[in-house]
C-alpha cells in the first residue's frame, strides 16, 4: 500500500507545472503522508486503513497545485507605465497602418509596412525590457532529461503540423478548412504533456 | 465543536509558531503534536499545514531547510526566527486578552 500512496501523490500532482517549487511541495507532502502511513501501521492499523487515513489527511491541494505564489507574497507591479504605453502605441499603429493605403493607393503600402515594422519593433523591445522574469529561482522551468525529450517532441509536432497544413492545403486548395489541423495539433500537444506529466511523476522522488 | 472549531483553525499560524518555539520540526511531527495536544479534537490537514508554512515563511517568521538524509527520508524542517518568536508572543498576548474579555462577557449574572 505504501507504493499506492506514492502513486496517489503522483496522480495528485500530475497536472501541476514542472517547477522547482512544485517539486519541493510534492516531496514535502509525500514524505509527511508516508510518515503518517508508517505511524498508523506501527499503531496496528491495517495497510488499507492506514492508506485511506493517510490519504484523507491530505486535504484540498487545489491552490497549491497551480503553483501560485504564497498568498502573503506581495506582487509588485513589474511593468511600468512606459510598457503599457508601448503596447498601446503598437496596437494603434497596427490599426492605423491601412490608412496610407486608403489615402495613397499603392504608394501607401510603403507607409503601411513602415507602421507595421515600428509596431512590431516596439513589441519586441517591450518584451525584451519587461519580459517574463522568474522572480524566484524556484519558478524557472526544471530541465531534467525528460523535459528535453518532451520539448523535442513538441518541436517535431509543430514542424510536422505546419508541413501537413501546407501540403494538404496546396493539394486540395481547401484553405477554408485545413486550418483545423492546428487546433488538432494543439490538442495532441496537450495529450503529450499529460503523458509526460504522468510518467515524470515517478522520477520526482528517491 | 461549533464556534470553537473555526476559532481554533483561525489560529493555525500561531499554533505552528508555538510548536516551533520548542525546537525545529517538520510537517507531520507538528501535525501529530497538534492532534495529541488537542486530545484528538483538532486535526490539521496536510494542505492546511502546507499553506500555513508558506505564509509564515514569506512573512519571515519561520525558515525551512531540507534534512534527514541520514534516516533515508528527505524532510523539510522548519525553524522559528526571532521575528517569529516575537510574533508568537504577540499572538499569545492577544489571545489571553481576548480570552479574559470573553470570559467576563459570557459569564451569567450571579
Amino acid at each position: 500500500m505504501r507504493e499506492k500512496l506514492k502513486l496517489y501523490i503522483d496522480f495528485l500532482f500530475a497536472g501541476a507545472p514542472n517547477t522547482r517549487t512544485v517539486a519541493d511541495t510534492k516531496a514535502e507532502i509525500l514524505q509527511n503522508t508516508l510518515d503518517k502511513y508508517d505511524d498508523l501501521v506501527a499503531q496496528g492499523k491495517s495497510p488499507e486503513a492506514a492508506y485511506s487515513l493517510a490519504v484523507s489527511g491530505i486535504g484540498d491541494l487545489g491552490e497549491i497545485l497551480t503553483g501560485d505564489s504564497p498568498p502573503a507574497q506581495p506582487n509588485p507591479a513589474r511593468r511600468s507605465w512606459l510598457s503599457g504605453l508601448m503596447l498601446a502605441v503598437a496596437v494603434m499603429l497596427y490599426i492605423l497602418c491601412v490608412i496610407p493605403v486608403i489615402l495613397f493607393d499603392d504608394r501607401g503600402v510603403v507607409w503601411m509596412l513602415i507602421c507595421i515594422a515600428v509596431a512590431t519593433g516596439l513589441l519586441i523591445f517591450r518584451s525584451y525590457c519587461w519580459g517574463k522574469q522568474p522572480d524566484r529561482p524556484g519558478e524557472e522551468e526544471l530541465d531534467p532529461p525528460k523535459d528535453g525529450l518532451r520539448k523535442s517532441i513538441h518541436g517535431l509536432l509543430s514542424a510536422l503540423t505546419l508541413a501537413a497544413y501546407l501540403a494538404v492545403s496546396f493539394l486540395t486548395q481547401a484553405w477554408y478548412i485545413t486550418w483545423v489541423i492546428f487546433p488538432i495539433s494543439a490538442a495532441l500537444g496537450g495529450i503529450i504533456n499529460a503523458c509526460f506529466a504522468l510518467k515524470g511523476g515517478e522520477n520526482c522522488h528517491e | 465543536m461549533s464556534i470553537a472549531g473555526d476559532l481554533i483553525r483561525g489560529h493555525t499560524d500561531a499554533i505552528i509558531l508555538a510548536r516551533l518555539t520548542g525546537g525545529d520540526s517538520y510537517g507531520y511531527e507538528i501535525g501529530k503534536a497538534v492532534t495529541r495536544l488537542s486530545g484528538g479534537r483538532l486535526e490539521l490537514k496536510e494542505a492546511t499545514l502546507y499553506t500555513a508554512f508558506r505564509r509564515l515563511e514569506s512573512a519571515g517568521y519561520v525558515a525551512s531547510y531540507w534534512g534527514g538524509e541520514a534516516s533515508g527520508a528527505r524532510r523539510r524542517y522548519y525553524t522559528i526566527t526571532p521575528e517569529g518568536r516575537a510574533e508568537h508572543r504577540r499572538l499569545l498576548a492577544e489571545w489571553r486578552d481576548t480570552k479574559s474579555i470573553l470570559d467576563k462577557l459570557l459569564e451569567g449574572s450571579p
